[in-house]
Parts: C-alpha cells; sequence; structure tokens
C-alpha cells in the first residue's frame, strides 16, 4: 500500500490503515526522540500520540496535505517532544521551589466523566467518540456502524449523550448527597 | 434554563461544527448568558472526556501493534543486503586485480629469494578476555562470493608463513620434509599454557627477537592472537590494526595461516585449520564468521601450496 491509499482510508477511518502507517514509519519517528536524550519508551509513547493526532485531523476531513505525510508526523513528533522536554524541565524545577498544587475538583469531574462513558453501550460509545473526537459527519457515522440513514444515526447520537448527560448529572448529585 | 436551541447550537460550536461568522455569533451570546456559559464549561468538560477515551483506546491499539525496538523490519534485511554487495564487490575487485597481475607475478614468485619464503616466528598467542570494540558486527559473506574471488588469486602465491598455536615453524623445507613431526611437536608445546605465555613475554626478550627481527626483514608477518574467551564469537576472525584476532578454542588444535602476495604486495590470507581452508578477508576490520572454502580448484591449490 502507497502513502496516498494509506492516507486515503485513514482519513475515512479505517483503523488497519493507521496501523500499516505505524509499523512504516516506526524507527524513523522514534530516532528522532531517541537521539534528543529521549528514551525508546518515551520515543513510542510521542510517536504514537503524534499519530492518533493526526488521524484526528484526517478522519474529521480538515486535513489538506501539502507535504509529504512523514513530514508532517515527523513534525508532530518534533513539537510533541519539545513540549514533553518543556514540561520536564519546568517539572524539575517546580520540585526545587514548591510543591504541584493539583487541582483535585477538576480531577474528580474528569473521573465521574470517563467511569460514566465506560457504562455506555458500546454502539453508544463509538457513536460519541466517531462524533466528538473524529468529527465525522452523520453519513460516515452511518456507513461504518451500518446504520439505515443519517437521521438514524443522528437520532442514535442524541441518544447516546442524553443517555450520558443523565448517568453524569446522577453521579454530580450522589456525590453531592455525600459531601 | 437555556433552551433546546441554545443547547444544539453550544454542541455544535463544541464538535467544530460552525462556521466563522456562526461562530463569531455564538460567541457574542455566550458572553451576555450566564447560564449558557456554564451549561458550555459543563459540556466541554464532557466532550473532552469523549475525545481522553477515545485517544487512550486508539493508544491501547497503537501499543498492541508488535514492533521490534530497535530495528524495523525490512531495515535489518536492507543493512544485510548493503553489507553483502559491498563484499561481493570487493572480493570481485580483488580478484580482478590479482587476475591481471597474475602473469608477472608468477614470475616474480621464481626470481625471489629463498629467505623470503621462510616463515617467521614472531607469533605471540595470549588469551585475550576483552574485546575492545564493543560487540562489533559480524558480517557473514555469502558463500558465492567468498568462492568466486580466490579461485581468481590461486596462482599467485608467492609466499607462504605456517604457523603453530604457539610456534610456527622455522624452515619451510623441514616443513615440507618433516611434516608429521613438527605437527607432532607443535602438538606438544600447544599443551603447555604456561609456556605460552612465557615465550609471549620473551618477546621482548634480546635473544628471541634477535631471530624475529631478522625473519621480518625478509618478510612481512602476520600478528596473530586467539580469543577463546569471547561467547558471542566461537569461529569467528577479525583484522585489527593489521594483526589478526582468531576467536574461539584454536589452541587446542594446530592452525596454520597462508599468505599470498600480488605485485604490489597485497595479500590475501587464508587459514588451515583442522582439515578446513578459510578465507581470510582483510576489506575491514569487522568481525567475520570462518567459513570452509568449498570450491575444489581453490582447494586443491591450496593444498598443494601447503604440503610444498
Amino acid at each position: 500500500m502507497n502513502e496516498k491509499e494509506i492516507f486515503e482510508r485513514i482519513c475515512k477511518g479505517d483503523e488497519k490503515a493507521l496501523e500499516i502507517l505505524y509499523k512504516k514509519y516506526y524507527r524513523m519517528m522514534t530516532k528522532l526522540v531517541i537521539s534528543n536524550s529521549g528514551t525508546e519508551e518515551e520515543a513510542r509513547d510521542v510517536y504514537q500520540d503524534a499519530l492518533i493526532v493526526f488521524w484526528q485531523k484526517a478522519a474529521s476531513g480538515n486535513l489538506v496535505l501539502t507535504s509529504k505525510m512523514s513530514t508532517f508526523i515527523y513534525s508532530i513528533c518534533q513539537n510533541l517532544w519539545r513540549k514533553e522536554l518543556d514540561r520536564k524541565k519546568r517539572l524539575s524545577n517546580e520540585e526545587k521551589d514548591s510543591p504541584v498544587e493539583l487541582d483535585t475538583e477538576t480531577a474528580e469531574k474528569e473521573k465521574i466523566i470517563a467511569k460514566c462513558i465506560d457504562q455506555l453501550g458500546e454502539t453508544c460509545k463509538k457513536v460519541l467518540m466517531y462524533y466528538y473526537f473524529e468529527e465525522m459527519s452523520m453519513q460516515d457515522i452511518a456507513d461504518k456502524l451500518g446504520f439505515a440513514n443519517t437521521d438514524t444515526a443522528k437520532t442514535k447520537k442524541y441518544k447516546c449523550k442524553k443517555k450520558l448527560d443523565d448517568l453524569i448529572k446522577a453521579q454530580y448529585s450522589e456525590k453531592d448527597f455525600l459531601d | 434554563m437555556a433552551v433546546e436551541r441554545d443547547l444544539e447550537l453550544l454542541d455544535d460550536y463544541l464538535s467544530n461544527r460552525m462556521s466563522g461568522a456562526e461562530k463569531e455569533a455564538f460567541e457574542k451570546q455566550l458572553d451576555a448568558d450566564i447560564e449558557l456559559k456554564s451549561e458550555y464549561q459543563a459540556q466541554q468538560q464532557l466532550i473532552q472526556g469523549i475525545k481522553n477515551a477515545r485517544a487512550i483506546e486508539l493508544k491501547t491499539m497503537l501499543k498492541n501493534i508488535p514492533v521490534s525496538p530497535s530495528m524495523a523490519p525490512g531495515e535489518a534485511t536492507l543493512l544485510t543486503k548493503v553489507a553483502a554487495s559491498l563484499m561481493v564487490a570487493g572480493l570481485i575487485g580483488t580478484g580482478i586485480y590479482f587476475f591481471l597481475n597474475r602473469e608477472t607475478k608468477i614470475e616474480q614468485t621464481i626470481s625471489e629469494p629463498v629467505a623470503q619464503t621462510k616463515p617467521e616466528v614472531t607469533e605471540k598467542e595470549e588469551p585475550k578476555t576483552t574485546v575492545e570494540e564493543p560487540a562489533p558486527k559480524i558480517e557473514t559473506p555469502s558463500t558465492q562470493a567468498l568462492e568466486k574471488a580466490p579461485v581468481k588469486e590461486e596462482r599467485k602465491p608467492s609466499r607462504k608463513v605456517a604457523r603453530a598455536a604457539k610456534k610456527a615453524s622455522k624452515d619451510s623445507a623441514n616443513l615440507a620434509s618433516n611434516q608429521g613431526v613438527i605437527a607432532e611437536k607443535r602438538k606438544l608445546e600447544v599443551f603447555d599454557p604456561t609456556r605460552e605465555s612465557e615465550s609471549a613475554v620473551k618477546g621482548k626478550n634480546k635473544e628471541t627477537s634477535s631471530e624475529t627481527t631478522t625473519l621480518n626483514e625478509n618478510s612481512s608477518s602476520i600478528q596473530v592472537e586467539t580469543d577463546a574467551t569471547n561467547k558471542k564469537y566461537t569461529f569467528h576472525y577479525q583484522w585489527k590494526n593489521g594483526k589478526l584476532l582468531l576467536y574461539g578454542s584454536f589452541e587446542k588444535n594446530l592452525y596454520e595461516i597462508l599468505e599470498f602476495f600480488g605485485t604490489d604486495d597485497k595479500r590475501t590470507a587464508f587459514l588451515f585449520y583442522k582439515d578446513n581452508y578459510y578465507l581470510l578477508n582483510e576489506d575491514n576490520e569487522k568481525v567475520k564468521e570462518l567459513i570452509p572454502i568449498t570450491d575444489s580448484n581453490l582447494l586443491k591449490k591450496l593444498k598443494e601450496h601447503r604440503e610444498n
């Protein structure tokens, strides 16, 4: 499969193509981090995150490639690794100065949301993920999940979102009650 | 409470489904409506949660894809291919060189002084415990390439250096006539490792060095070291700074190094060990596996030269 084919399949949200792409550039991308004072594990982490960013942009249909796909992914890796190096540097400075204060309330809310998403059915989860993360069109969601038409996809998305809202509200009130 | 229409707009706004103008208008509305703003914050967090969950899902999927950590598939084979091609090119080049020079060489061989045919005695043998270069790459030459080039070289041997594990024989004539006796003698010497190390030290002494110097004037020598302790290389060789390093338990048996010289003194060396001949390729300083020569023509020639 050539670069163009891989890219086209990724734009359609084909996860198999993402797997092929991952293997194809693994060595090239991880080398960037490893040769810039990163470990193999950090390199893998950065490359995976970079591919997810790429995947999200491509699947949403908002990405027009003006360079080679590898060049584009390479630049994402570079940015992510630069950010990580900055974060590490900041962290070591903060450790010397004062302990980091964690926003416990936000962290708690995030936890509740993650728990509620987990309680959703597989189809519901996928509909919401494709809609909000990949930003797929209703037509693409219908095609991917085998719905009859876009209206079914719309209704499904609406219902799943409502269900998630309700689950979260229930969790919040339970928490408030306990507090 | 925010109306249904506003919530729909909010959802479009958060899922990036608004045009520039729509976005601007909605942002103004958002600034003016406190209730809507609070709903916006809650929904933003929720949608971020969905996005995070999907990113984690994708990451888990990528993590489960097996990828070799040090070398991606395809790259290893490519490297091997490049190394093999270089090797073949080198061997063919040497072969052609020797082929072109073979006529002149034969003449030279005849006119060469007797002194040059003498094998020399400078071999020292100390079992090495460490290899200086960390994990040098093994280069396995293709059998095809190995057999090709030496066939062309076979006719211009000018000099032969025979070595035993401890000491090489001093006279090639003796070697030819008393082969059996010498071989036996060498074997006896080999079994005494103390004497081996003594002689290596003595190499620096005046008594032995006088003889060595005289011989060195007449013939170039190959300094050989053996390393029986390396776990990775058990039957390999390496040229290092002009010295030959043999990996494996060579001290247990008799081995000989055969040298052949071209017109400009370019050397081709072979190892004779346990009834087999091995090409000692001097193209680079990598550790190479010892592979027995199978070409019958070349074997015949080597055998003839070793016995004469």
